[in-house]
């Protein structure tokens, strides 16, 4: 496992994925896969359309469930067999369409599904904390270092980068311990790519462990410790970042080999 | 950059105030056109009379603006109406149930009906529109089977109270209209199945994503709209003094149109609870102006069937207004 070897690792990876494998009719979409995910660690998920990227990133959010492999989550072994179950564990999912409600306001998309109430007449009635959630998402938004101050206008009026800070904001409200970040800089301009960029750096500093889906290589070196090449749903490559870099990386995509490491082995 | 997004704020508000303002100026315009056309028309019985009228139109278009506002529609509201004030007939002069009983009858009857709709639509997953027309005809059927077609007389003077009465001067079917508008209001605003309507209006896949149970609470905006038709069933009941099989065909239109008036956008996400019953004192104005007039029964469909169109095609409109 590269990851262990990492200075100042923990040694309990927070999610451990062990021989995953998912079949849809005939097409095998992964293939005895090994992934794992370290406490404050960045992992890139590289590799071409039909890799097996989003299969493995959907197994892990709960969205599909795998035909063979096991799950641990802190060293338990754990089943998921919806996205609620991963989300209860701590694991959130933020898809490149950012699924916003886009007729509403920052604070209702940041607390929806999950909204914070308040008890009424000693708690048999329970109403929304509108007041609360407002300002709590205005400290979550100073605490990532953006300000948004178009707070009540439905966020379709917003921009690409700043539905995503909100998409963002609504997955770490919760105890987040892994996000998966699919294509978060697709639809961005390049001051927006920066921002979350340098966002999901300070989001692993907060301790946070991300897995990022990114076709965009540069992007994936400026913020990933480690990287995970699939091709046609097998693990061909998995390396630290430091040692690497764009040109080869690409290189083992397009070929489909890495000298260097024989993974499932 | 900044100053982008002030213009944006600024025609956003405008666009909000055009959308609050604009049913009450159409209002007041028919107020005035009929004026002119009808010296004497705004006396007080007369809009005590529309008043009266309105209020079986807003109590529906009030349910049905939270299935509105969820992206959904239910055309089965007027015929839904007419199941649950026969049931009522039903239980109260054949089976000699307590008025106060058969109320309660008729009001389960709608949402029954509603839960119904909303077990289709999500569970079975048939398009609302589908499975409301379906609920329109079997309710339709279901009324006329269980009055053999005839109209029901009989309920005890006391009920027409409903309809007829007068609390400090202002008839009874107000306070019920005023009662269900502050109702709808609390649940769209302060509710997570009114938020969730406005969730799932706006995007049912985030909303599904995020955790909410889109077809658990599918099923209680449809109950929400069937519970309003069971409502208006009684108020409507009272004020004819009887149960008529046939008497709910027709106010389904009435009330999505008053809805779509009032601000509620049949693409969902975006809606207004006054609105609705702006809009429905509106088709009432437009229907009772008709009446008064001498416009014969038969111009007067063909009229309200231009005015739904004419509604929708400035929703659709509206959409376009609004940057991208």
């Amino acid at each position: 496992m590269p990851g262990k070897e990492r200075l100042g690792m923990s040694d309990v990876p927070v999610v451990e994925m062990i021989g995953m494998s998912k079949h849809f009719g005939g097409v095998i979409a992964l293939d005895k896969v090994d992934f794992s995910v370290y406490p404050n660690e960045v992992v890139a998920i590289a590799g071409d359309n039909g890799a097996g990227k989003t299969t493995l990133i959907k197994i892990l959010s709960g969205v599909f469930t795998p035909d063979e492999g096991k799950i641990f989550f802190e060293g338990r072994k754990v089943s998921i067999g919806n996205p609620m179950d991963a989300r209860n564990m701590g694991i959130e999912t933020i898809y490149q369409d950012l699924a916003l409600a886009d007729n509403m306001d920052i604070p209702t998309n940041v607390f929806l599904g999950r909204e914070l109430m308040k008890p009424l007449f000693a708690g048999f009635l329970k109403f929304f904390d509108k007041k609360k959630m407002i300002l709590e998402s205005r400290r979550l938004l100073d605490s990532m270092r953006i300000s948004i101050g178009s707070f009540g206008v439905p966020v379709q009026f917003l921009s690409g980068g700043q539905r995503q800070i909100v998409a963002i904001a609504r997955s770490i409200y919760f105890k987040t311990k892994v996000l998966i970040m699919d294509e978060p800089t697709a639809a961005l301009g390049v001051e927006e790519t920066d921002t979350v960029l340098g966002l999901i750096r300070n989001l692993k500093e907060g301790g946070i462990s991300i897995v990022l889906i990114c076709h965009n290589l540069t992007h994936v070196f400026t913020v990933s410790d480690r990287i995970v090449v699939l091709k046609t749903g097998r693990k061909i490559s998995e390396r630290p970042a430091e040692g690497t870099d764009p040109d080869e990386i690409a290189k083992i995509i397009i070929t489909g080999r890495d000298e260097k490491t024989t993974p499932n082995a | 950059m900044k100053r982008q997004r002030r213009t944006l704020e600024n025609k956003l508000v405008t666009i909000r105030i055009i959308d609050k303002v604009g049913p009450v100026l159409i209002l007041l315009g028919l107020f005035g056109v009929m004026s002119v056309l009808y010296p004497g028309f705004l006396s007080v019985s007369n809009l005590s009379t529309i008043g009266v009228q309105a209020a079986t139109r807003a109590i529906l278009a009030l349910g049905i603006t939270v299935v509105i506002i969820s992206g959904g529609i239910d055309l089965s509201v007027g015929t839904v109406m007419s199941a649950s004030m026969v049931t009522m007939g039903v239980f109260t002069l054949y089976l000699k149930v307590n008025m106060v009983i058969g109320i309660l009858v008729a009001i389960s009857m709608g949402t029954f009906a509603g839960i119904v709709n909303g077990l289709m639509i999500s569970h079975g997953r048939l398009p609302p529109f589908i499975a409301t027309l379906g609920m329109l005809g079997i309710a339709q059927g279901a009324a006329l089977v269980m009055s053999k077609g005839y109209s029901m007389y009989g309920f005890p003077e006391s009920f027409q109270f409903i309809a007829a009465g007068e609390f400090a001067g202002i008839p009874i079917p107000i306070f019920a209209v005023a009662a269900a508008t502050l109702l709808v209001y609390c649940v769209l605003y302060e509710t997570k199945t009114g938020r969730y309507a406005f969730a799932i209006g706006g995007n049912e896949e985030a909303a599904r994503r995020v955790g909410i149970s889109t077809k658990r609470y599918k099923v209680s905006f449809y109950a929400i709209s069937g519970c309003f038709a069971g409502i208006a069933s009684v108020v409507l009941s009272s004020r004819i003094n009887s149960a008529h099989p046939g008497i709910g065909f027709g106010y389904e239109l009435d009330a999505i149109a008053a809805a779509v008036i009032g601000g509620n956008s049949l693409r969902g996400g975006k809606g207004s609870v006054p609105g609705s019953v702006i809009g429905a004192l509106i088709m009432a104005t437009i229907r009772y102006s008709l009446n008064i007039l001498g416009i014969s029964s038969f111009w007067q469909q063909l009229v309200l069937g231009i005015v739904l169109v004419v509604v929708v095609y400035f929703d659709q409109m509206r959409a376009m207004r609004l940057p991208e």
